[in-house]
């Protein structure tokens, strides 16, 4: 989180706005080899000549001329607990965050006190070969491995977004899990030392070589303060033949953040990738994890859930793109509307000539709590292929009275009975949760519909 | 200019007043440029010269050139043209009709109940259906050509429409606006390539409209069918449900979009799309759209893409039907459902013949 409560704090920051120079400085502060700057400079070129989204939410609002793209922190972060906003500090209270937690999610320790837990879990993988760095480290250590895959499956030439992240990025996480390996406990961003992975243009790479298991968590439902308005990160995920990968997100951004990101995993013969994305905060927020099944076999599950509140726009969605025989996509997409919030499905289907018996189906689900929310739903289905089946289903409507009128009957007042039946529509989200999280986030939800944790 | 030229002597040739060349040459000017833009044209020979063969029953067809000529009508006339939905800056093929139509008729019931059919079988043109209060008008189409139809329905009209769509060069934007307690219902079959847009604006209070399509595409078919409902008024409701073949080496393009505005408390509307595809070459891309800025709705849609079911096709023929005969019957249950009025019955003897055809012509080769 590189919060800039305290411009002071930190060692470089760029002036604002984006410049070819600026570019330069942030590879040759961060020591990059050649190949990186090269990458970097033709990332930032696409990025000046593409242009915004034509489709979606507005965008306006974002002046990328007013941003300081590269802020390098300077060893610890000592944004100022007194300054957080009072909001924030109450949501961490209400939803039980742990007080060295509640430090750091506001940006004001750059760790919490985990390290014992860490080190002892750093030990197994190492003796593994599984690599778990920010990316930083990452291009510097094993530097032929991030040149292998960075970019490839989300070139800059995607979209402006993707663009700007490679000509700037900054953070993320890298993961390598070899041959066979199968790690039990999820990674998480928040066991990682000096992280950095909450960047404003973090770039997360996850390989997943033959046979290997491993599930990474990022991010939690307890808020992220931030003062930067922008969010841009890309994730690229390989999972190779017979592997298996979760990537499980939950974000609460401040709703004064613009949240953009690409997020997209390929999957080779028989491997199977699981996006489970939790979208709670924030201004605007596109996103739409992709699954590319290339090889036969392959399968993607993608759950995601987003919550739109006063003044927010969740643009969200899911595309799962058909390529080889056999394949399988199943996508359940939920999404709560509330005080004028506008929330969106936006999500494609493609069954490509030659993916014969590929099956693919798409659940959306809204649901409106008052009369000036807004919920839209864009699925998109493209059938190349005849021996396939693709079903799709939505509904879009409030909470039936009767199922309140019952509930009250029974003695419990209307708003609990209100946030119960809300947290029993997102429970095919919140049951493929760690508890923790879980937890967590049944309480931000409560908390969201009810006004009170009871 | 060539078109330019064109569109001046086809002005003259139906006395037309200034103000009406005028029009054409603005959707001239539009046409070209977003043709230029989108890199696409349309011949307007290729729509042929007009060939309109209408029978009524209880309505009137009135000529939107004649009425120019006659003073007491003219101005009214002038107005309904001028306030018409489709203007040229809708689409290129809005443009297209606007600058090339050769034919514009209004039709009208005379009587509380009225029929009209109404056979085109080729021209550019633009009609009016004006369904005052109470009436009721049942319309039967059989359509070629491009053409833009428009409907109004005043407070409790209602409108029973069923389309056949048989012909390579078919062309149709159309639009309906419906005011209080008013009803249109629509059922039509695609027997081949066309191209449709549908706009729907439920403005009064309690309005319903139904679509129910049959598309069956074959060869090297082309078939893009999209329609927009706007939810503006309490109440109102849309019911919207396609399904089709698509053999071959055919693409269908599905796209509805229902949008339901923030004063259309208490409205309903349901999509429903789903497509069989019978050769790996076929193809079909769908896509059913909500936008709902209000929670008192029951909005719902589904749609599939699939293959005949393998299941059924063996239990019929374990029963001793041959493969043909099997996905025959298999065919004609999932598409015959479609239409269940006594309205439709035409529409459900070319449905039917149309899926005896596919299978005659694939047991003959």
């Amino acid at each position: 989180m590189e919060s800039n409560l305290h411009s002071s704090a930190y060692m470089f920051k760029s002036g604002k706005g984006l410049t070819e120079e600026i570019v330069r400085q942030i590879s040759s502060i961060k020591k990059e080899p050649e190949w990186m700057l090269d990458f970097r400079l033709n990332a930032y070129k696409i990025f000046t000549e593409k242009k915004m989204p034509s489709w979606g939410p507005d965008l306006s609002g974002i002046d990328l001329r007013n941003i300081s793209y590269y802020v390098k922190p300077n060893g610890k972060k000592e944004a100022d607990w007194n300054k957080v906003p009072q909001n924030i500090k109450n949501t961490f209270d209400k939803i039980g965050v742990p007080e060295a937690e509640r430090k750091f999610l506001a940006g004001s320790t750059a760790q919490f006190e985990s390290e014992a837990i860490y080190s002892s879990l750093k030990k197994e993988w190492e003796s593994k070969g599984v690599i778990f760095k920010d990316m930083d480290s990452a291009l510097r250590e094993h530097p032929e491995i991030v040149k292998k895959y960075l970019g490839t499956l989300v070139p800059s030439t995607d979209n402006k977004f993707a663009a700007l992240n490679s000509a700037v990025w900054s953070g993320g996480s890298f993961i390598y899990v070899p041959k066979g390996v199968s790690i039990d406990i999820p990674l998480q961003t928040y066991f990682r030392i000096n992280t950095q992975s909450m960047g404003q243009f973090e770039r997360t790479l996850i390989i997943a070589d033959e046979g290997s298991i491993v599930h990474y968590v990022e991010g939690c439902s307890a808020p992220i303060y931030s003062t930067a308005s922008l969010h841009v990160a890309v994730v690229e995920v390989f999972v190779h033949k017979s592997a298996r990968v979760r990537y499980t997100t939950i974000q609460n951004w401040s709703n004064n953040v613009y949240n953009l990101v690409t997020k997209r995993a390929i999957a080779n013969e028989n491997a199977v990738v699981e996006w489970i994305d939790g979208n709670i905060g924030s201004k605007v927020s596109m996103k739409y994890p992709t699954v590319i099944l290339k090889g036969e076999g392959s399968r993607a599950d993608i759950i995601s859930i987003a919550y739109a509140g006063k003044g927010q726009i969740q643009d969200a969605g899911a595309r799962a793109i058909h390529l080889a025989p056999n394949t399988k996509s199943k996508i359940i997409s939920k999404s709560i509307s509330k005080n004028g919030g506008q929330s969106s499905y936006r999500g494609s289907v493609k069954i490509s000539k030659g993916a014969v018996n590929a099956t693919s189906s798409v659940r959306c689900d809204a649901l409106l709590l008052d009369e000036n929310s807004r919920s839209d739903t864009y699925p998109k289905m493209e059938v190349d292929e005849d021996k396939v089946s693709l079903a799709h289903e939505a509904t879009v409507g409030k909470i039936g009275e009767e199922q309140i009128f019952y509930l009250m009957s029974r003695g419990i007042p209307e708003n609990e009975a209100i946030s119960m039946i809300v947290l029993g529509f997102v429970e095919s989200f919140t049951k493929e949760l760690p508890m923790e999280y879980a937890v967590e986030l049944n309480r931000l939800i409560q908390l969201e519909t009810k006004g009170a944790v009871g | 200019m060539t078109n330019e030229n064109e569109i001046i002597s086809l002005s003259k040739d139906l006395n037309e007043p200034k103000w009406l060349l005028h029009e054409r040459l603005k959707a001239l000017k539009v046409y070209s440029v977003l043709s230029n833009h989108m890199g696409k044209a349309l011949d307007a020979e290729e729509f042929g010269t007009p060939d309109t063969n209408v029978s009524l029953a209880g309505a009137r067809r009135d000529s939107f050139h004649a009425f120019l000529g006659d003073p007491r009508r003219k101005e009214i006339a002038k107005s309904f043209f001028i306030n018409r939905f489709y203007r040229p800056e809708k689409s290129l093929e809005s443009a297209f009709i606007n600058a090339f139509f050769t034919e514009c008729n209004f039709f009208a019931p005379e009587k509380e109940s009225a029929t009209i059919n109404l056979k085109r079988k080729r021209g550019i043109a633009i009609d009016f259906f004006i369904v005052l209060s109470r009436a009721n008008l049942g319309l039967n189409l059989d359509i070629r050509g491009a053409s833009v139809s428009e409907y109004y329905l005043s407070d409790n009209a209602s409108l029973f429409q069923s389309s056949a769509v048989n012909g390579k060069r078919t062309l149709l934007l159309e639009a309906r606006i419906l005011q209080n307690d008013s009803q249109a219902k629509l059922s039509q079959a695609f027997f081949s390539s066309a191209k449709k847009e549908n706009n729907v604006l439920l403005n009064g209070e309690n309005s319903n409209y139904s679509e129910a399509s049959v598309f069956i595409s074959h060869l090297h078919d082309k078939l893009d069918i999209s329609s927009t409902i706007l939810h503006a008024a309490k109440s109102t409701e849309s019911t919207l449900t396609a399904k089709g073949i698509v053999n071959d080496n055919a693409v269908a393009t599905l796209n509805s979009l229902a949008r339901i505005l923030h004063e259309a408390q208490g409205s309903k509307s349901s999509l429903s799309t789903h497509a069989m595809l019978l050769n790996p070459g076929a193809k079909a891309i769908v896509n059913p759209d909500f936008e709902i800025l209000n929670n008192d709705v029951v909005a719902s849609h589904s749609a599939s893409v699939g293959e005949m079911d393998d299941e059924k096709l063996f239990y019929l023929m374990s029963r001793g039907l041959n493969r043909d005969n099997a996905k025959q019957l298999l065919v004609e249950g999932f598409l015959n459902s479609t239409f269940k009025g006594t309205a439709e019955k035409s529409l459900k003897e070319k449905l039917d013949a149309a899926i005896s055809a596919i299978y005659k012509s694939s047991s003959s080769k």
